[in-house]
Order: structure tokens, then sequence, then C-alpha cells
């Protein structure tokens, strides 16, 4: 499976998305922040919106004014979009009753991706008192069971809990390894991406930033922005770095918070004062003030404030950024 | 709230004696009065249905330059007088009317006909259609016709299927709105179609030329009449909503 967007530009009033160039052929997360035109970007390769400029191709046929009925391709959308008026056997046979397959071979694939999905009980149930996760599931079968030619899935985690969304992400991952459509996933949370995706396009301002496998995509922040969208909390001048007593080209710089060892293990080797505090569901984030400079460092123990720190890096970690 | 539309309709009922009330059922007059008050109702909501329900699609779904004009334009029998919407539907459809001219040559007259009726009773009752089925499709969120069209149905598949069964609801709520409004309908019929009359004209004759109990008789025969429809007609709605929702 390939999908290629090749110039697409879309003018949508003070919003320009474009010019997007990507040649899609495994399965992809595309992140970015909120208003960076993913949503945009989803529409136009589902064709609900017509790009203004450049051409959308799949398996190298043009696709960019094909109606997206013709286009074969399943949609999942952060708040599911089950039809009210239906129950869950009807959503999840809506798409197969539009193709006059024939009843038989109808309920044959529902049942087929229902016990797939393990939705077999909900089949006669009524969508609006299901819980999240089962609507996710139906939405899931409704989009599967047509066979798409492309998978999208619009921040397909957003709307759940932090408990549902992991034993769900584990879950569509693995039926997601298992069907042959090409997967594009559209999201915003860089920590559920990282875990969902192993090829990655940011999307910025709507431009294609950065495009890649994920650790290229996530340890290579192309400016300040993306470092800072991608979760780098560390933000250094050419001149904080001075301080510490690195003189390296160029304008910003970060680090990776895993790369700041708590010890004197790196070549860098400073000593700090622990001046804030955050505490995170898992572990906490500490502050350390070094030579006037602030580090931050994610750790598992508990550091008293104004406490004196050791810790150390390797100078090739640092990570070169644009402004 | 509900105790002031209350005590105005049963200070009616007080001028209203039982045994006449009865006997109202069996005339003629009365009779063929509703008839045709029903019928017009009827024909126009018909009419209205066809032309103002894609019109409230298209002002629901769609944007283009002068779209507030159109609803400024849809909404103006709401706010012009009974009367002179009447004047109006006059002027044009008389057989000098601009529309009525070449109707007429066709042998369609307006003027005390119950083409008059219908078209006076499209022109007041229209906003109600449009804006309710317009309300109605906006509830439905666009992105359900999106995966409907994902999963390959086509748009007029996807209308059908999806946005229409959604907004249903207020497509009936309009249709009931236009035809209450069609047939209490006074002012805008009374100019060009005075004849066949029309319940409102009949109970306004009636007070004309008998006074307060005989217009009462009528009006309560007549509000009684309109409340059973009412009340079947969401009877029947809130049925139909709930099959749809199986």
């Amino acid at each position: 499976m390939r999908l290629e967007l090749k110039g697409v530009e879309k003018n949508l009033g003070k919003f320009h998305l474009g010019p997007i160039n990507l040649d899609i052929d495994e399965n992809i997360v595309i992140l970015g922040p909120t208003g960076a035109g993913k949503t945009t970007l989803l529409e136009i390769i589902a064709g609900f919106i017509k790009p203004d400029k450049g051409r959308i191709l799949f398996m190298g046929k043009d696709f960019t004014n094909i109606p997206p009925e013709k286009r074969r391709i399943g949609l999942l959308y952060q708040d599911y979009q089950l039809f009210p008026h239906m129950n869950v056997r009807k959503n999840i046979s809506y798409g197969l009753r539009m193709s006059n397959i024939g009843k038989e071979n109808i309920e044959k694939s529902v049942e087929e991706i229902s016990i797939k999905l393990g939705i077999m009980n909900l089949l006669d149930r009524n969508v609006y008192n299901l819980s999240g996760g089962e609507k996710q599931r139906v939405a899931l079968a409704r989009a599967l069971v047509i066979e798409p030619q492309i998978l999208l899935l619009d921040e397909p985690f957003s709307a759940l809990d932090e408990e549902t969304k992991h034993t769900l992400m584990d879950e569509v991952r693995k039926i997601i390894d298992d069907v042959k459509s090409l997967v594009i996933y559209v999201m915003h949370d860089q920590e559920d991406a990282y875990l969902m995706g192993k090829n990655f396009a940011i999307l910025f301002g709507g431009k294609i930033v950065s495009v890649g496998k994920r650790d290229d995509v996530f340890r290579r922040p192309a400016n300040v922005a993306i470092a800072k969208f991608l979760g780098y909390k560390n933000i250094f001048t050419r001149e904080d770095l001075k301080s510490i007593g690195l003189d390296l080209e160029g304008e910003y710089f970060t680090i990776d918070e895993k790369d700041i060892l708590i010890n004197e293990n790196g070549k860098i080797k400073l000593k700090g004062i622990v001046e804030g505090y955050e505490y995170l569901r898992d572990k906490s984030r500490i502050t350390i003030k070094v030579n006037g400079i602030k580090i931050e460092k994610k750790v598992d123990g508990i550091f008293s404030f104004e406490r004196e720190i050791k810790i150390s890096f390797d100078p090739e970690k640092i990570i070169p950024l644009k402004g | 709230m509900m105790l002031f539309i209350l005590i105005p309709i049963l200070v009616l009922y007080s001028f209203v004696p039982f045994f006449d009330f009865i006997i109202i059922f069996s005339n003629r007059s009365f009779l063929e009065t509703i008839n045709v008050t029903f019928l017009a109702g009827l024909i126009s909501t018909f009419f209205i249905a066809i032309l103002g329900i894609p019109l409230g699609y298209l002002m629901a779904r769609t944007d283009f330059p002068g779209k507030n004009f159109v609803q400024g334009l849809i909404d103006l029998p709401l706010v012009v007088p009974d009367t002179v919407a009447g004047l109006i539907i006059f002027l044009t459809f008389y057989s000098q009317g601009i529309l009525g001219a070449p109707l007429s040559r066709a042998g369609i007259n307006f003027v005390n006909t119950l083409y008059g009726i219908v078209v006076a009773m499209m022109f007041v009752g229209a906003p109600f259609m449009i804006n309710t089925s317009k309300s109605g499709f906006l509830s439905v969120d666009p992105k359900l016709e999106k995966v409907s069209l994902s999963l390959g149905a086509s748009k007029i598949s996807t209308f059908f299927n999806v946005t229409l069964p959604l907004s249903l609801d207020s497509i009936v709520n309009g249709l009931v709105m236009t035809w209450a409004k069609g047939v209490s309908s006074f002012g805008s019929i009374i100019v060009i179609a005075y004849f066949p009359m029309v319940a409102p004209t009949y109970i306004y004759n009636q007070f004309l030329l008998f006074g307060t109990d005989a217009s009462a008789i009528a009006a309560g025969a007549f509000l009684l009449i309109t409340l059973i429809i009412f009340a079947i007609s969401r009877f029947i709605t809130t049925k139909m909503m709930r099959w749809l929702r199986k």
C-alpha cells in the first residue's frame, strides 16, 4: 500500500496548509499540536476537503478528485461518531449494506469482526449506553468491516480515561498489526503517539517539518518549537552552555532528560542545587540550578529542596536546534 | 405560563352551550369550512415541505455569499403583519399580478379560490418549515455524514440514512407548526380569498353576523379539532422516533 501526497495545499481563511509532500508506504503517525492542520490533512486524504493545489496518489492512481464514498477509507473519529439511531449491529453493518453484498455475507462479516474485537455481546445493544471503550471497539469494527484500503484514526485515544486508554492502545495495536490497510494515526499527544507508531510525520503550522522513524524524529527535533512540542524540557542558548564549560557551534540546544544522569558517569560533570519540584503521575521532575542555568530531569526518588546534587551528561547527547 | 394559556381557553368554552356545541359538528357550512381549512393547510404544508426542507438543508450545510440576506428573507413573513402578507399575496397573485396574470391565462385563478388560500398559507408558513428543518439539520454532527460517506454511502444515501432520520424530529415539528400556522391564518387569507371560507374567516363572519355566542361555538369546535389533530400528530411522531431509534 502506498499513499503519496504531492504538493498538497489548502487555504482556509487565515490558515494555510502545505505544501505537503508525504510518501506513506507504512503505517504512520501524523503528530502535531492543536491547530497544526492535522484534521484538515486527514479530511483531504479522506476526500471531504478538496486541496487547492497538489495531487493525492494511492497505489499510483490519482485519488485527488475521487469522492470520499469511492475511496474505501475507514475513518475513526476521536468521539467515535456512532450513528445514534442505529444499534451496534446496524452501525457495524452500515458500510456493507451500502455495497449490496447480500444479507448472509453481511451477517457473516459482522460476526467475524465482532468476534475479533470481542463485541459479540454488544451487537443488539443501543449505542447510547456503551462505555467509551466499547464505543471505540464498535467504531473500529464499523471502519474495519469494509476492509478499507486506508484506515484513518483521528485522535483515537483522546476521549478515554487513562486506564481504558492504555488497555485499548494495546488492543488497537494488535488489531492494526493484523489488518491489511495502510493505517494513518492523527495525534497531538506525543507520549501516546510514541507508544502507537514506528513512523512519524510532524505537522507544525500547516507544514510537515520532520518525517522518519520514531527515534529519528523524536531524537532530532528541527527547531525550538518542535523540541518543546516533543516534550524537551531543557532548551539552552549558546551562552547557557558556555556557563557550564561547553562551547558549541549553534544558536540553541537541547538534551533529552533521559541523557542527564544523576551521577558522575557522564563526561561533563556538574554540581547544582535542587530548586524546583513537580509531581507527575508516576515520577517527579526536579529543576536543578547549575551556574545560573536551569536543568530539568525526571526522577524516581525524593529530592529535598536546596539540596546539592551531582549530575553529568555526555556532550554528544546535546542536540543543536534552529531558532 | 400554562395558566396564562389555559384560562382564556376555558373562558371561551364557558361561552359555549353544550348542546349547540354538539350541533355545530353536523352544521354543513361549518364542516365545509373545516374541510377547506384543513385541505388547504395540508396542500400548502406539502408544497412548503418539498421546497422548504431542501432550503433548510442548504442553509444549514452550506455557506454562500448573501446567506444572511436569504435568512432575512426567510424570516420576513414572521415579522410582516398578517394583513400586509395578505396584500402582498393579493398583489402578486390577482389576475393582473406578476405571477397571477400568466397563471390566470393558464386557467388558475387565486382570488376567492382554494389556490389563493394555499399560496397565502404557504407565504406565512414557510419560515416555520425552513427554520425548524434548518435547526434539525444543524443538530446533526457533520462528522456523522462524513463517516457515512467514508463507509461508501453516496451523498443522497447519507441524507436519507443518516441526516434525515436524525433531524426527523425537527422536520415533523416543522410540518406540524407550518400546518398550524396555515390553518390559523386569517389576515393573510381574507384579502385574497374571503371565499371559500376558512375557519378563522368563518368565526369572524359568525361574530359579525351573530355576535359572541355564535362565534364562540365555532371557535370552540375549531379549537377542539385542532387540539385533537395536534395530539395525534405528536403521538405518531413520538412513536415514529422510538421506532427509528430501535
